[in-house]
């Protein structure tokens, strides 16, 4: 146990997932359910599909300390336009934790990405709404 | 409220196992990041209380008026994991969105509503109690190991000196958080009647797999500084003091009975009264009798006799078997009641030879190491 531990501190969390394949699965999963969810889909009616999860592929693999560089625009960019409320970024969030439980991500890793998530929150969530 | 939709929803929902526990926590390390640092290093033994305990009280929240008074003990206790009222907004959001998880399509706005306010009137009830503590007592003691004696292989004695006055009654035992293994508690009894310098004796057993138990014995020394609960338990606690008692241990199950033994100890010196008292302490082999010298002493007096039973050494020249076989064996016990405690094997194997001997089942005392429930335990039970 303290040894497989031991181990683990020692990889990088991009290691300890799985690497770039195993991001681009969780992504494509994420994906999938968000677009198959008829309260969300229409956000995504306009986006290059494609882009947007090449870049989602690099942002997470740069957040778990990969050897990837991040080509996409800045989160309020990105978002910016978008009406997101609080309840469809709620939902996204449940569908993400839907995908990374799938995928068994251990919850030190959960819990780094979801203190970028927080920090994100506002950049993402419209505020008129 | 319906509080039928509530109990059959969870029901469904219970039905995902262990799936269960493992989204609640994702989402909520995931949404409330903050809070992952209050858990243990490892969660597996974590994973499932949480979440189950959550549904199964707020899915009953019809029995409200039973429990709340557990609630709020529940809440009070829950300060030294030092929770504050911000957390469970987070944790009510994390159930909310696992339920929904989990019934899908059969999540409603109505079901939705009940689950809110049903959670809401429990967060509420563990706050106020929370609070209401908090006017009279710290949310925990801090307390310096000042002895740190290995007696046996795999048994430590261990006397800690609470900062603050820690009161509590013979039989009670306190939750132990030690520095080597941060945020994991375990309950251990005081082994001594409350005394002038407010220093509790503490007895630990490795049990296997026990990273807790093992860490204390192994590594706790004179100079670290533990942290310790409020105590808990009126199973083992003395509510006449004029009843002869029978007192029967396992292992360090020896711990708050021989609380016990010196408060009837005390209060003969005081007033030259008590009860008779009989100790049977058990353990698979002689040199696991780790107490001996102090229970020979205690021996002395006219109202109290000590006996072992050794049940996996055929070459002891005492009495062998398990300690309730050798206690019902001795006999006369009518008229006694009875307190047991050690491992939970040792309490389910002799709770039922003393009924056999014919002690009424209410006055057979013992912790109750009841699946699920939140209760407290001695240190024999595993600690994962």
């Amino acid at each position: 146990m303290t040894e497989v531990d031991t181990a683990q501190d020692e990889q990088s969390p991009y290691a300890r997932v799985g690497g770039g394949a195993a991001v681009r699965v969780v992504v494509d999963q994420f994906y999938e359910r968000v677009l198959g969810d008829p309260t969300l889909a229409p956000y995504f009616a306009e986006s290059d599909l494609a882009n947007l999860k090449r870049h989602q592929v690099q942002l997470i693999s740069h957040l778990l300390g990969g050897p990837v560089t991040y080509e996409g625009r800045e989160l309020r960019d990105a978002h910016a336009g978008l009406a997101i409320t609080p309840e469809a970024y709620a939902r996204v969030v449940e569908h993400l934790v839907g995908v990374l439980v799938e995928a068994g991500v251990p919850d030190d890793i959960l819990a780094s990405l979801g203190g970028t998530l927080e920090a994100a929150q506002p950049d993402i969530v419209s505020q008129q709404s | 409220m319906d509080p039928a939709a509530l109990k059959e929803s969870w029901a469904i929902v219970a039905k995902h196992g262990d799936d269960v526990p493992l989204f609640f926590y994702s989402h909520l390390f995931l949404s409330h990041p903050e809070v992952r640092s209050m858990f243990p290093v490892s969660m597996s033994a974590q994973r499932d209380k949480l979440v189950t305990a959550l549904g199964t009280v707020v899915s009953n929240v019809d029995q409200f008026d039973t429990v709340a008074p557990l609630l709020g003990q529940l809440g009070s206790d829950h300060r030294r994991f030092r929770v504050d009222p911000d957390q469970y907004n987070a944790v009510g959001g994390s159930l909310l969105a696992t339920l929904k998880h989990f019934l899908a399509d059969q999540w409603t706005d109505e079901l939705a509503t009940d689950w809110a306010t049903a959670y809401g009137v429990i967060a509420k009830t563990m706050v106020q109690g929370a609070e209401e503590s908090a006017k009279t007592t710290p949310s925990w003691w801090n307390a310096e190991v000042v002895s740190a004696e290995r007696r046996t292989l795999d048994v430590a004695v261990f006397q800690l000196r609470p900062e603050q006055h820690l009161p509590y009654t013979p039989g009670q035992s306190v939750a132990v958080e030690v520095p080597q293994r941060p945020r994991l508690w375990r309950y251990y009894s005081p082994a001594n009647a409350p005394r002038e310098d407010g220093t509790i004796e503490v007895h630990v057993q490795i049990v296997d797999g026990g990273q807790v138990s093992s860490a204390m014995v192994k590594e706790l020394q004179v100079g670290d500084v533990v942290r310790l609960s409020a105590p808990v338990g009126t199973a083992l606690t003395l509510d006449d003091p004029t009843r002869n008692l029978l007192l029967v241990a396992g292992g360090t199950g020896l711990a708050p009975l021989k609380a016990v033994v010196e408060q009837v100890d005390r209060h003969w010196l005081a007033t030259g009264r008590g009860p008779q008292v009989h100790l049977f302490h058990g353990a698979r082999m002689p040199w696991n009798l780790y107490d001996e010298q102090a229970m020979h002493a205690l021996a002395e007096r006219p109202w109290f006799s000590y006996d072992t039973a050794v049940s996996d050494d055929s070459t002891y020249p005492g009495r062998r078997g398990t300690v309730g076989e050798v206690a019902v064996a001795r006999g006369g016990w009518r008229g006694y009641r009875a307190m047991v405690c050690g491992s939970r094997a040792m309490i389910e194997a002799t709770v039922p030879q003393l009924a056999a001997a014919g002690i009424p089942h209410e006055d057979i005392r013992y912790e109750d190491f009841g699946e699920g429930g939140y209760r407290p335990r001695t240190d024999t039970q595993k600690d994962g």
